[in-house]
């Protein structure tokens, strides 16, 4: 199993993780084997498996829809590197030459 | 002056009540303790010691009142939110990262009496079986600094087992509380999914996590675990019915309970300490009140594959909100798209992201049916095999780990033989199983073994009682361990 350089980028956009240089390479190579490793479920019968099962068999549960105390705002924003009033501060979305 | 150290919970609750130590002195006991033995050990990313003084001082000022962790010193994995103390999960991406809330657990902790005394070492978001993967330090095994104590929760087994805290609170998604745990001679509790509210736990994968506590014995593990379990609003998936009582039945030992062991345990690769252990155990329950049947353990040969495809889907989707807009790490970036990729690029570690990214392939579009669609079938197929053995037999007896503590730095250059470490944890927590690992004895080179076992869903009070029963037939504490009022340690090697 081989991930091609194009795969690896595509999954590196999926993911929103940038690797580089050495580590990129050894990454590549052990991700290469553990995909191979958990290949071997596939060889496995699982006809009629429902793939939502799990045991205890509890049903959703559900609760009434009210508004009650939560976290305040400030505390919310007290941790967010960077904000603008009542507002997440970030970068630039859209770079000033897309305008 | 008597050795403090060396009281359970309720060795510790009959000196308060009878005002032979106070809640201070222990406290104080524990934190000199911390200054022996954490500088080589580093169990510990932060101590509260001035903080732990101030709470025993007003635990005393008020007198013993039967809360049933009162006056007790307890150390947190530090995944577990606690409101403006810093609370990192091992990771730079949330260095400095101050929660506005408190975990369940730390809530429930606290009421009951208890007292944190500091927050303990990790693998980097819980990914790992060596506590290796910490990306602030590396935690040594008590019994011998140069082996790792085993992962994820290796600073809370290490703290135990190095007697800096009584006890502690790990959590277990793939074995992280069982395999420290026997790694480090203590005992580790994985109840059954829901059983503990994962409110307040940093999230690593929703369907498996447990958190769960560590203790130097089965009673003290059961006064805990009933201090911590229970229904919360906060977390849609904890079980709304009343948790059992666990510790007034222990004594029953395993008197009634219909055992079982994998009758196929030389198939797997074992240390032949673990092998030995094993047996000497299934011979002494024959010899006992409780014959253990042979049976075929469900997804011993799938669990590792279907763990690794299910805990790293959820991981992936998990550790998306780690982007550097919330709180947590920041790398000045000059666009926001530029901001993600590199405050995570440079936020998380390399297991963290070999994780993310394994779990964003089998998720991703075109190997979603293959990998992830599939695992969830074959985690079908391990429930209705378990569901079938539990109608015939109340606990499974197994090793914990196939191995005593390894040497730092073996086993990090193959991910996939560090994964092999959990191949006897991770069916529990595909199953939503409770499981526990009680300390069964030393292998030649000195290090602990623990034994497992696992019961049925709901099924805590049976398992404890299993548990208490091979406590009896191991005899590790009085045999390896120091302990009040015996010389200890006297067959140490056997």
């Amino acid at each position: 199993m081989a991930l091609t350089d194009d795969e690896l980028e595509h999954l590196e956009r999926l993911a929103r993780v940038e690797l580089t240089g050495e580590s990129r390479e050894k990454l590549r190579g052990q991700l290469e084997r553990i995909i191979e490793f958990v290949k071997q479920l596939q060889s496995i019968d699982t006809t009629g498996c429902d793939p939502r099962a799990y045991l205890g068999g509890f049903e959703a549960a559900l609760r009434s829809d009210e508004t009650k105390p939560c976290l305040s705002r400030e505390e919310v924003l007290g941790a967010a590197p960077q904000r603008e009033k009542e507002f997440f501060g970030v970068p630039p979305v859209i770079e000033a030459d897309e305008l | 002056m008597t050795d403090l150290l060396q009281y359970s919970i309720e060795g510790l609750q009959g000196l308060y009540r009878g005002h032979k130590a106070s809640v201070r002195e222990v406290m104080q006991s524990y934190l000199d303790s911390i200054a022996r033995r954490e500088p080589s050990i580093k169990a510990f990313l932060q101590v509260f010691g001035e903080s732990a003084l101030k709470e025993a001082a007003a635990l005393d000022a008020k007198g013993f009142d039967g809360r049933s962790l009162y006056g007790v010193p307890m150390a947190i994995k530090d995944n577990l939110c606690t409101r403006g103390i810093p609370t990192t999960c091992a990771s730079k991406i949330l260095e400095g990262y101050r929660p506005p809330y408190n975990a369940t657990v730390v809530d429930r902790l606290r009421a009951a009496g208890a007292v944190i005394i500091g927050k303990t070492n990790l693998d980097e978001f819980a990914m790992g079986s060596s506590c290796e993967n910490s990306a602030y330090q590396i935690t040594r095994n008590p019994w011998n600094e140069a082996y790792a104590p085993g992962g994820s929760s290796g600073g809370s087994a290490a703290a135990v087992a190095a007697d800096m805290a009584l006890a502690s609170l790990g959590s277990d998604t793939g074995g992280s509380i069982r395999q420290p745990a026997s790694l480090c001679g203590v005992v580790g509790l994985k109840g059954t999914y829901g059983r503990v509210s994962r409110y307040g736990l940093v999230a690593f994968a929703s369907s498996l996590d447990q958190i769960g506590p560590f203790a130097r014995d089965v009673r003290d593990c059961a006064l805990l675990m009933e201090a911590i379990a229970g229904h919360d609003e906060h977390d849609a998936t904890t079980i709304p019915e009343p948790s059992p009582d666990l510790h007034s039945a222990l004594e029953k030992g395993f008197d009634g309970l219909r055992i079982a062991f994998p009758s196929d345990l030389g198939k797997w690769e074992m240390d032949a300490s673990v092998k030995d252990i094993a047996t000497r155990t299934i011979d002494d329950l024959a010899r006992g009140s409780a014959p253990a049947a042979g049976v075929t353990l469900p997804g011993m040969e799938m669990s590792i594959a279907t763990y690794y495809i299910l805990a790293n889907a959820e991981a992936s989707s998990n550790l998306a909100r780690y982007d550097g807009v919330k709180y947590g790490l920041r790398t000045s970036s000059k666009s926001l798209a530029d901001m993600y990729d590199e405050t995570r690029g440079a936020g998380f570690g390399e297991e963290v992201k070999r994780r993310i990214l394994l779990g964003t392939y089998v998720l991703s579009s075109g190997y979603y049916d293959a990998y992830y669609a599939k695992a969830q079938q074959v985690k079908a197929l391990i429930c209705a095999q378990f569901e079938e053995l539990f109608t015939k037999h109340d606990l499974i007896l197994l090793p914990t780990s196939p191995t005593p503590a390894f040497k730092l730095g073996e086993r990090l250059a193959d991910p996939i033989t560090m994964y092999l470490s959990d191949i006897f944890t991770t069916p529990a927590n595909i199953a939503g199983l409770p499981a526990i690992s009680v300390p069964a004895g030393l292998a030649p080179n000195g290090l602990p073994i623990g034994m497992q076992l696992i019961a049925g869903w709901g099924r805590e009070a049976k398992l404890m009682r299993g548990a208490f029963g091979l406590e009896r037939i191991y005899h590790f504490r009085e045999r390896f361990v120091r302990v009040a009022g015996s010389e200890g340690g006297r067959d140490a090697g056997a």
